[in-house]
């Protein structure tokens, strides 16, 4: 009884430096590169024609600009001059117009496959709609659940966003999740549930031409992937069944302080999963975590990854 | 006898008559006229022992009076080709023939009226000027072959009823002044691969110290000191590489001497009258040239340059180099297209080749000229080519102006490749990630919607991307497409695309690499799509 004692008030008084801890979990929206939008500090003066007579070019100046529309639909003018001479604006909406929050939860069927379940819920804060939900995977078996409101299908590899492991895509073929409102998605594999990446794209990024295609230092300007909002989620992990219960501890104890930061445990069960991974107790975390999802000391993606341990 | 039909005021004709002897030498004495066709003129013609001829050479008084002319005759007695040069002297100046080569018994003649009335150039390309009335001629057999040459002047005036000849002939036949023997030019600069023509050549001095004019050796041997820089053969010398070379003549020939009675004879060819004339052999060393060679390369940063209005490195620094350094000399630069089109096919107009911010300049202080190419907005290769003082000496420099790394997406079952038109026949060049993604947006859509007409992919970018002049075949700068200059551009045809499916197959766009797509339906049936870079 006096060892217990003495662990707690180290526990707390851990916790307790610096600010406040916790209590409860938070989920952190997906995360937003800090990306500015301007007018091309240098560019190329177009080449209007050639002279027929000296072969010289003769060109004009662009004026590449981008312009602020509204900082929280993110919209942009891109204007430049046209080779008519007369002013020519497309309207770009950044992917980042939107902040979401991803709550995942893993169920199984009778015959064995895990069903995740992924709300996300668009922000208030939000100034555009849910159109796209990204979600990655480590595993040879995925198939979402699809509805005529979806399309679901392969995203490029070719963008270092999506690189590693398999990504999934769900594009919401209507702009009906607006800010406030949440979407549910499902997903069955064979895959246990483990850390994966996520990323959403809000507003429409489709821009409508305007008869001429712009310079290009203002398509360079275009930040592709890179403004996609991104975090955290639990996908099929095809690998983690081949892990033994130590190996499989060690997995989680890399991840707590990522899944602390993620708001997916308060500091005091991060401590306590803290030690009780570190010393390979898989049964005590298994017990304790049953606990803590209950009091919500931790969130479903944490319990499920935990949960799913064999 | 041989009789000649000849042109000019005087002697209508002439002819070269032979008489055999068989006894000792000199000891047949002979004598000859010819008789004008009215018989009322008579000319002495000079006869020749070639046998007791002390030389042979020739020297005569020479005047052009009225209508007359003088004639000079150099006849071959031997039954092989021997070699002569003459010189025409006059008060002011020379004209010499150079070295001529005379077959067996030929005559030729030297009508001094046509050499200065035609004004017929020399070998040196001097003229007989036309106030030139008189003068003296001087010839002399060279070289070393066996044999005689004979030669006579003759000038008649017809209606004046005047005759005059002279057969002179100096003691010994003329030898080469030593120390006038020489190559020119003394020195010469040539550039890497040029070929330079050098000539031997040397004066010769008759037996009474007349000096000739310089006349070309044709027989001398020729050697270079450094062989890597220059070689060189029958005086042609071949630039090989930078440095210097000596370029040396070597000539065998004769001397001739006097000996007997006719006096002043010696080693040195003076002396004249009686007695005969001998020869020796003699090996001359002509004062080298110098001969200079330097190499030229034109040189650029960079291999290749983006075209222009891809907001890439439009410029390459193009550098005119001299080897050994050559500074101060004057450079011109020069573009020209190369045989690259860069997947443009039967335009009009003229290409544009890109500019150079100087086009003309001198080498600095390290033989260097320095300049900065600016590509133009189409792809293709450019030659940039130079001068170094007006001389084409540098090699070519073949600039590619291009976007690297494009290749040209395949067909399918999945999609069409269409667009195609003869001014643009290959045009669906993307990069990777456009390559990777296309096929993929096509099966997506196959995938989504079974058994859909494909997809209809039409431009992308050119073989080496650039300006795509999709509506133009002049090089036009400023018609569509836009953009379409890096290879990550596609657009993809709406018109067989139900627009219920559209938002599904934007949706694909958007997740297969071209998230920031052009919408241009409305306008021009197309998505305009943009892969990442």
């Amino acid at each position: 009884m006096t060892r217990l004692l003495l662990l707690l008030a180290l526990v707390t008084q851990t916790a307790g430096v610096p600010g406040t801890p916790p209590q409860r979990t938070q989920r952190l929206p997906l995360q937003k590169n800090k990306l500015v939008f301007k007018s091309p500090a240098t560019y190329q003066k177009r080449i209007l024609r050639y002279d027929s007579k000296t072969r010289e070019p003769i060109y004009y100046d662009p004026k590449p600009q981008v312009a602020l529309l509204d900082l929280k639909s993110g919209k942009y003018a891109l204007r430049w001059i046209g080779y008519d001479g007369k002013e020519k604006t497309v309207i770009f909406q950044r992917a980042a117009a939107i902040d979401a929050i991803v709550t995942a939860s893993v169920s199984r069927t009778a015959s064995g496959q895990y069903v995740y379940t992924y709300d996300i819920k668009n922000l208030t804060s939000s100034g555009e709609h849910l159109s796209i939900f990204a979600v990655q995977n480590y595993s040879s078996k995925v198939s979402p659940i699809k509805n005529s409101n979806l399309y679901v299908g392969g995203i490029t590899k070719n963008a270092r966003e999506f690189k590693d492991g398999n990504w999934l895509g769900f594009g919401l073929l209507t702009p009906n999740i607006v800010p406030g409102e949440t979407i549910e998605l499902k997903l069955v594999s064979d895959g246990q549930p483990g850390l994966v990446e996520c990323r959403v794209a809000g507003g429409e990024q489709g821009m409508k031409g305007v008869g001429e295609e712009m310079p290009q230092e203002l398509e360079n300007v275009l930040p592709g992937y890179k403004d996609w909002p991104s975090g955290y989620t639990v996908g099929p992990v095809d690998y983690l069944k081949y892990l033994g219960s130590s190996e499989r501890a060690k997995y989680l104890l890399e991840r707590l302080p990522l899944f602390l930061k993620l708001g997916w445990m308060t500091s005091v069960a991060f401590q306590g999963y803290q030690q009780s991974l570190g010393r390979g107790d898989i049964q005590q975390v298994k017990n304790r975590a049953e606990q803590d999802f209950k009091t919500g000391k931790i969130t479903t993606e944490v319990y499920d990854m935990i949960h799913a341990i064999q | 006898m041989l009789l000649h039909q000849h042109g000019h005021y005087q002697p209508d004709s002439i002819g070269g008559l032979e008489l055999e002897y068989s006894t000792e030498k000199g000891s047949v004495v002979a004598s000859a006229f010819s008789v004008s066709p009215s018989g009322n003129q008579l000319f002495r013609v000079p006869m020749w022992d070639i046998y007791a001829l002390r030389s042979s050479t020739g020297g005569y008084p020479w005047t052009i009076d009225g209508k007359s002319s003088t004639f000079v005759y150099i006849k071959n007695a031997a039954d092989h080709a021997q070699q002569y040069f003459l010189d025409v002297k006059y008060n002011g100046g020379v004209y010499a023939i150079g070295n001529k080569t005379i077959g067996a018994g030929q005559t030729v003649t030297y009508d001094l009226r046509e050499l200065r009335d035609d004004q017929i150039r020399d070998n040196r390309g001097r003229l007989i000027p036309l106030n030139v009335n008189s003068g003296q001629v001087h010839w002399s057999k060279v070289g070393g072959e066996a044999g005689v040459l004979i030669g006579r002047s003759e000038q008649v005036d017809v209606a004046l009823g005047i005759s005059s000849n002279y057969a002179c002939i100096n003691c010994c036949g003329d030898n080469p002044d030593q120390s006038s023997f020489q190559v020119v030019p003394g020195s010469w600069t040539a550039f890497v691969n040029d070929s330079v023509y050098f000539t031997a050549t040397v004066q010769y001095q008759d037996c009474y110290g007349g000096t000739s004019p310089p006349t070309d050796v044709s027989d001398a041997e020729w050697t270079s000191d450094n062989i890597e820089v220059a070689d060189v053969g029958a005086g042609v010398a071949l630039a090989q590489a930078p440095g210097t070379a000596h370029i040396k003549a070597r000539w065998q020939t004769q001397r001739y001497y006097s000996t007997g009675d006719g006096g002043g004879g010696g080693l040195d060819g003076g002396g004249g009258g009686g007695g005969s004339c001998n020869s020796f052999n003699v090996t001359y060393d002509a004062t080298p040239a110098t001969f200079a060679v330097f190499a030229v390369n034109i040189e650029s940063d960079v291999i290749s340059v983006q075209p222009s209005g891809t907001a890439g490195t439009n410029t390459a620094t193009i550098k005119v180099v001299t080897e050994p350094p050559w500074p101060n000399q004057s450079v011109s630069l020069t573009l020209s297209g190369g045989t690259s089109l860069g997947g443009h096919v039967s335009h009009s107009g003229t290409r544009p080749l890109g500019t150079l911010a100087g086009t003309q300049g001198t080498t600095n202080a390290q033989g260097i000229f320095q300049t900065t190419y600016t590509s133009p907005i189409f792809s293709g290769s450019v030659i940039i080519s130079s001068t170094l003082n007006g001389h084409p000496a540098a090699n070519s420099l073949e600039v590619l102006v291009l976007i690297d790394g494009l290749s040209e997406l395949g067909a399918s079952a999945d999609y069409s490749l269409v667009g195609q038109l003869p001014t643009h026949p290959s045009n669906h060049w993307g990069t990777a990630t456009a390559l990777t993604n296309l096929p993929l947006i096509a099966g997506d859509y196959l995938n989504q919607f079974p058994g859909a007409d494909i997809l209809h992919y039409n431009d992308m970018s050119l073989v080496y991307g650039g300006k795509f002049d999709w509506e133009g075949s002049n090089w036009c700068s400023s018609c569509a497409h836009a953009e379409h200059r890096i290879g990550i551009n596609c657009d993809v045809y709406s018109g067989n695309v139900p627009t219920s499916r559209w938002s599904a197959l934007t949706r694909i766009f958007q997740l297969r690499g071209s998230p920031n797509y052009g919408d241009e339906t409305a306008s021009a049936n197309h998505w305009h799509l943009r892969f990442d870079q």
